[in-house]
């Protein structure tokens, strides 16, 4: 992958980060922890004046890595501005622990429509659009952006460089002030509101 | 820039009020069946009956939940009480369906629409359904305990609240308790048709007592088809919808009411003749945007699309030129969601206005790519689907390799006059090749 394909990439990551007002879901594909880790960096430090959490999570395990269905439903990931999920090693044990996330995900994935108020990221090996693809069609027909990080694969990836189970940081004041609009919008249309929207969440570290 | 990228976003749109709404299949010069058109004849025309059954079956991201809200609107404009519900609410969708509980399903949720759209409240409605149905399965089995000894409960709860609780949650969450309540009720589900109809009368007749004598119920029962199995129980579900709408359609004529459901559209590639058991099958599919014959631009099509975008933004300063959107709405295959996303991958991958050239074939690419890659023997099919323009099955167990193609876009429906099928443009060529290439590796 030459480094103007990884900018190009970078450049939508950023865009959809910058640009939506409401949930939606990226697919990154990727085989060297060396770019995810790029990728994620740079994310992260887009929503830089901490109002609202972006939530990292790395599971260690592809238990984990189910149990994280569940971890989604918390309020503090609700009201992320970003939720990147991480796991990228290509073992038969996590490729049954991402089918099994992406079909418990196909039935929750209204709910995740409703419920989710930012950009849901899933980073996984090379082979995980194919998984999303074949386990969760609806699912996947909701994605709007798909990152192939085409690297020369290696035989293990390597673990993470720096654990990051969950991280929190916090988006622009500008991004807080559309979203603020946007929920007295829905308040107005809907005649409903979410108890605690735009409430600001406890940063969170460690698993 | 950001304004037209949030203005993409594909979800489910209120067409009564949405100026981004655009009633494509309604379009003359499209020559395709309005479908919303055809359903709400059948019930108008129908008044006297005062039941019907119809299908509509909608491929994902056609439209189909935006033009069932339209059909709510306009029903509900002439005077009719209409609700929707949504199957994915009440019962896991990876599991087998049958008729108690997709029943179960049918009546719980009608009444709890009815309240939610304020049509009647509770306790209009009184007795709750869960509640009722739940203690007539407890009837049934102290019956069979009576005759047969000890009988293992579905439920458990003593209070009628409790128990309607435990059964609505457990058809939900449950799969084991499903598949007991499935197999105890197998033998009484004649009686449990004439409960769930008995409730439906009483709440319909609640309906027509708090609004007019002569009012119109319609109930909308919404994603059916996304009741899919898993990679090992694929077919039994598949096998268990057949099952229901083919074997068990008159049960699914409901008392009192008028009711549309969404079915998946491999179901009329498995029974052609599905249609004929109901008031009315319709389909939505992709808008033809290229000649059958030739492939060349269908001028109403690209004009129908030229529609769409016009009420989301400013395209043409995105693009810069005419040619271009003809060349990003052919390749979408006339499919509603793939022209939104291919807009999106537009606008996020734009440096400048207009696009520029390489950023515009990027966005072609990007979408190509996640069809991608396919199997070797599903390479061999689609271009036999693409040759004969048909869907049709060879096995009954290819049918969720072909549900999957159809659910991922990597094969479109079209109908205008007859219905056709073909690959997605975006992955035609490389299939193709791809094809030839397994043949010609098979033959030496």
């Amino acid at each position: 992958m030459s480094a103007a394909d990884f900018e190009a990439d970078w450049t939508q990551l950023r865009r959809h980060l910058q640009y939506a007002t409401d949930f939606w879901l990226g697919v990154v594909c990727a085989s060297d922890i060396a770019a995810v880790n790029e990728l994620r960096t740079r994310a992260l430090a887009l929503l830089p004046t901490q109002t609202r959490a972006a939530m990292v999570r790395v599971p260690a395990t592809p238990e984990e890595l189910v149990e994280t269905l569940m971890w989604l439903d918390r309020d503090d990931v609700r009201e992320a501005a970003l939720v990147w999920v991480e796991a990228i090693y290509v073992t038969e044990a996590w490729r049954r622990g991402w089918e099994t996330f992406f079909l418990r995900g196909n039935e929750r994935r209204e709910r995740w429509r409703r419920r989710l108020t930012g950009g849901l990221v899933v980073v996984g090996p090379p082979d995980l659009k194919v998984w999303m693809r074949e386990a969760a069609p609806d699912l996947w027909s909701v994605r709007i952006l798909v990152v192939e990080l085409r690297v020369e694969p290696r035989e293990s990836p390597q673990a993470p460089e720096a654990p990051v189970p969950e991280v929190a940081v916090r988006e622009s004041r500008g991004r807080r002030r559309r979203r603020a609009t946007r929920s007295r919008r829905t308040r107005t249309s809907s005649g409903r509101s979410s108890a605690g929207a735009g409430a600001t969440p406890r940063p969170r570290s460690g698993g | 820039m950001e304004e037209f990228y949030n203005s993409l976003r594909d979800v489910p749109l209120e067409p009564a009020r949405d100026p981004r709404y655009v009633a494509l299949s309604s379009r003359p010069d499209l020559q395709m069946t309005d479908p919303v058109a055809e359903l709400r004849r059948v019930i108008t025309w129908n008044r006297r009956q005062t039941r019907s059954a119809q299908l509509l079956s909608g491929f994902r991201g056609t439209g189909k939940s935006t033009e069932l809200r339209r059909l709510r609107s306009e029903l509900r404009a002439m005077g009719m009480v209409v609700v929707l519900a949504d199957i994915e609410e009440y019962l896991n969708t990876s599991v087998p369906i049958d008729v108690p509980d997709f029943l179960m399903f049918l009546a719980g949720a009608f009444g709890e629409a009815l309240i939610a759209d304020g049509a009647l409240t509770a306790g209009d409605i009184g007795e709750g359904f869960w509640g009722r149905i739940a203690a007539f399965i407890q009837r049934i089995e102290a019956r069979e305990a009576t005759i047969s000894g000890k009988v293992e409960p579905a439920v458990h709860g003593t209070k009628l609240g409790e128990v309607g609780g435990e059964l609505k949650l457990g058809l939900k969450e449950d799969t084991t308790f499903r598949a007991r309540l499935q197999k105890r009720m197998a033998g009484h589900i004649g009686a449990l048709h004439a409960e769930v109809e008995k409730y439906l009368t009483e709440v319909v007749a609640k309906v027509r007592a708090k609004h007019k004598p002569d009012t119109q119920v319609v109930f909308l029962v919404d994603s059916i088809e996304h009741i899919r199995g898993t990679f090992t129980t694929a077919n039994e579900v598949q096998s268990s919808i057949e099952s229901l709408f083919f074997g068990q359609y008159d049960k699914l004529r409901l008392s009192g009411l008028h009711v549309v459901y969404t079915v998946p559209p491999w179901l009329k590639v498995r029974h052609a003749q599905v249609g004929s058991l109901y008031d009315g099958c319709q389909m939505l599919t992709a808008i033809k945007v290229t000649e059958k014959a030739d492939g060349t631009p269908f001028a109403p099509g690209i004009q129908a699309f030229e529609a769409v975008m016009n009420a989301r933004g400013d395209w043409n300063r995105l693009l810069g030129d005419h040619a271009r959107f003809v060349t990003l709405v052919e390749k979408s295959g006339g499919h509603l969601r793939d022209v939104l996303r291919l807009f999106i991958d537009v606008v996020v991958g734009a440096d400048a206005l207009p696009v520029t050239g390489p950023n515009f074939k990027r966005a072609l690419s990007k979408l190509k790519n996640e069809m991608l890659p396919i199997a070797d023997e599903h390479a061999v099919w689609m271009a036999h689907i693409r040759r004969t323009q048909r869907a049709s099955l060879e096995l009954a167990s290819q049918l969720p390799d072909l549900a999957r193609f159809l659910d991922t876009h990597q094969v479109l429906a079209y109908r205008n006059g007859d219905e056709w099928y073909d690959i997605h443009p975006l992955i035609a060529d490389e299939v193709e090749a791809q094809a030839l290439d397994v043949i010609k590796r098979s033959g030496s």
